[in-house]
């Protein structure tokens, strides 16, 4: 009857996770499933009795909705960003056998070793309307007029997209590492194209590198606070700032419980589709 | 089917040169082997053949067209990895399959052709399955059949049969012959093996850092080794030095030796293990030692022995192992003038 023990002792080895994530998550979060049932009261907060009217207000507002759609549209634009972007230079890290190699590595993951904030910074002083970028298009004489980089989805897009790219570099370089390099020679000996050998070898066997890091970066850039809250300004809002105004400027915590948890249950719907959608597509190659 | 004609064919890595003016002609059907210790560019120039690596220098010819310089997928080569690179993803029809869609084959031609190629390595009932459920023998005759099924010009093997263990190689090695003849399929493989070499090819190349030391039949290179590094390489042999002097050769530790051939100051010699005899009485003419059983390993039908002639050298010998020839033992050890290589002092 050894069977039944190692499945404890596989119990044993994942409670320590288990107890943090319970504790420090997953407790937090149902929490919040009260208190979004709580109606709010002006100036007070929390009031008496139970209610689904923040529930009803997002899911019908016209304003919340904008909002939650330009929240997951933003996710989908900088994955979809990051991907195209990240692949060709991933490929190129992964197959190199130059000695500079690994100083390239480096030099993607170098932003992530800069303070978040001093990155966005540096993007304001890019994107401003009196910035380095709209100086350029002018002095070049492509616009007459600064461009409006900032305080809009480009804005956003842009400063996502550069900080969530060494996140999508990183994971595809692993998975690419681990196709062997002779699986593209014996495709191309059978008579492949490099853009054959491409689309039937490598793409297909990168896939759960590029669904793992697609989800990586999409649930990054929907949670994102901090790059949304400076490139966006006060008006130009995502679900997360907006979160972050109900529960800490307006003290409207029953309404920000309630975003919270409809993003997390959208979030949570996208990736079970995305990861359906993935496996089918593995399974037919 | 094709001629392969290599023509001074070049490759350098940095300063070291792994291939120095190569050439080999090849005819239509033959089967040839690249043999040489690991670094001697082996499978650099069988790397050239197939196009995934661009020579320094020389030509490649393959059915009399040069193709030095044509990309890889336009050759019309099989190439079996001695990973045998089978595409994970694709179950083994598919796998097959993969170069006669390249070339736009349909259904039903395609299903016919996967189906024959996977006859032919006895793997017809596998066809559903993925690489990973198969066992590495399985593997490598997908692979086999993979890459002639396209009915390529050239089918070049790179260390086909290295990863199998010893009974499979064995098995593998009468199948990948049997294919080879039944296909009529020029044919080029590379190995570090020189048993590989000597049962399988029509001719072999020897190759020692990036050169072909000795290129002839198996039996040509066995017997009438070019040089000592090819009786090193190709069977097992005593290696020595031996001067002539006035009253015939001397050998190591003043033993004095009869071999044919004219022998100018101081050779080399090689003396095959086998030839060295321990058993029966010599002819007449022949080189006899009084010789005292050093060391006994017993390897099947032959065993092994190390000899220690005339109180000098100790030499290895192979002999049938029955009658068995204890330690201690004393012998008369001999061999024929011609069982004596002779060869030149450099290389």
């Amino acid at each position: 009857m050894a069977e039944p023990r190692r499945d404890t002792t596989g119990l044993l080895l994942l409670a320590p996770l288990l107890g943090v994530l319970t504790v420090a998550f997953l407790v937090p979060v149902l929490s919040l499933v009260p208190t979004s049932l709580r109606p709010y009261v002006a100036g007070r907060g929390i009031g008496e009795g139970w209610t689904l009217e923040h529930y009803t207000n997002v899911l019908t507002d016209s304003f919340y909705l904008e909002i939650l759609a330009r929240t997951i549209g933003l996710g989908f634009v900088v994955t979809l960003a990051t991907l195209v972007i990240g692949y060709p230079l991933a490929y190129i890290l992964a197959r190199s056998e130059s000695r500079w190699r690994h100083w390239l590595t480096l030099l993607v993951i170098f932003p992530m070793l800069l303070n978040l904030v001093v990155r966005t910074f540096g993007w304001i002083a890019l994107l401003a309307r009196r910035g380095l970028v709209n100086q350029w298009l002018m002095g070049l004489g492509i616009t007459d007029e600064p461009l409006r980089l900032m305080f809009n989805f480009t804005g956003l897009m842009i400063g996502l997209t550069h900080i969530f790219l060494p996140v999508m570099v990183l994971v595809l370089i692993a998975v690419i590492q681990n196709i062997p390099r002779d699986l593209e020679e014996a495709a191309g000996v059978l008579g492949a194209s490099r853009a054959a050998v491409f689309a039937k070898v490598v793409l297909p066997l990168s896939a759960p590198g590029i669904l793992a890091g697609s989800i990586l970066v999409f649930v990054l850039t929907v949670s994102a606070l901090v790059t949304p809250r400076l490139l966006g300004g006060p008006t130009y809002k995502v679900v997360s700032t907006l979160v972050y105004e109900q529960f800490l400027q307006l003290l409207n915590w029953p309404a920000g419980s309630a975003l919270a948890l409809l993003m997390t249950a959208i979030v949570l719907l996208l990736l079970w589709v995305g990861a359906r959608v993935a496996r089918r597509w593995e399974a037919r190659e | 089917m094709a001629t392969v004609e290599l023509r001074r064919l070049c490759k350098r890595y940095g300063a070291a040169v792994a291939v120095d003016r190569i050439d080999l002609s090849i005819a239509e059907g033959e089967m040839i082997a690249m043999v040489g210790p690991s670094g001697c560019g082996k499978t650099t120039v069988l790397r050239m053949i197939s196009g995934l690596i661009e020579p320094d220098g020389g030509q490649v010819l393959i059915g009399g067209n040069d193709l030095t310089r044509a990309p890889v997928h336009t050759r019309n080569l099989g190439l079996v990895f001695q990973s045998y690179a089978l595409f994970p993803h694709m179950t083994v029809f598919e796998n097959v399959a993969f170069g006669l869609r390249r070339r736009s084959v349909r259904e039903p031609d395609l299903g016919r052709r996967v189906g024959e190629a996977l006859s032919l390595v006895r793997l017809d009932a596998f066809s559903g399955r993925y690489p990973r459920q198969l066992s590495g023998g399985q593997q490598q005759r997908v692979a086999l059949a993979r890459s002639v099924v396209t009915e390529p010009r050239v089918l070049l093997l790179d260390e086909p049969l290295s990863n199998l263990d010893a009974a499979l190689r064995d098995e593998m090695r009468v199948d990948l012959r049997r294919l080879q003849q039944r296909l009529g399929i020029t044919t080029v493989f590379v190995t570090h093996d020189q048993q590989e070499a000597l049962t399988l090819a029509d001719r072999m190349a020897v190759m020692r850092a990036g050169r072909i030391e000795q290129l002839g039949t198996p039996q040509e290179v066995y017997e009438r080794p070019a040089s000592a590094f090819v009786a090193g390489f190709v069977g097992r042999s005593n290696l020595f030095e031996v001067d002539a002097t006035a009253d015939g050769l001397r050998g190591p530790d003043g033993i004095t030796l009869r071999a044919i051939g004219t022998v100018r100051g101081r050779m080399r010699a090689a003396l095959r293990h086998e030839k060295l005899r321990l058993h029966g009485t010599p002819p007449p003419g022949a080189n006899t030692f009084e010789a005292e059983i050093m060391l006994r390993s017993f390897a099947g039908a032959q065993a092994l022995y190390v000899v220690r002639l005339n109180s000098g050298p100790e030499w290895q010998a192979e002999a049938p192992s029955n009658p068995p020839l204890a330690e201690g033992t004393r012998v008369t050890a001999w061999f024929t003038p011609d069982d004596l290589i002779l060869l030149p002092l450099d290389g």
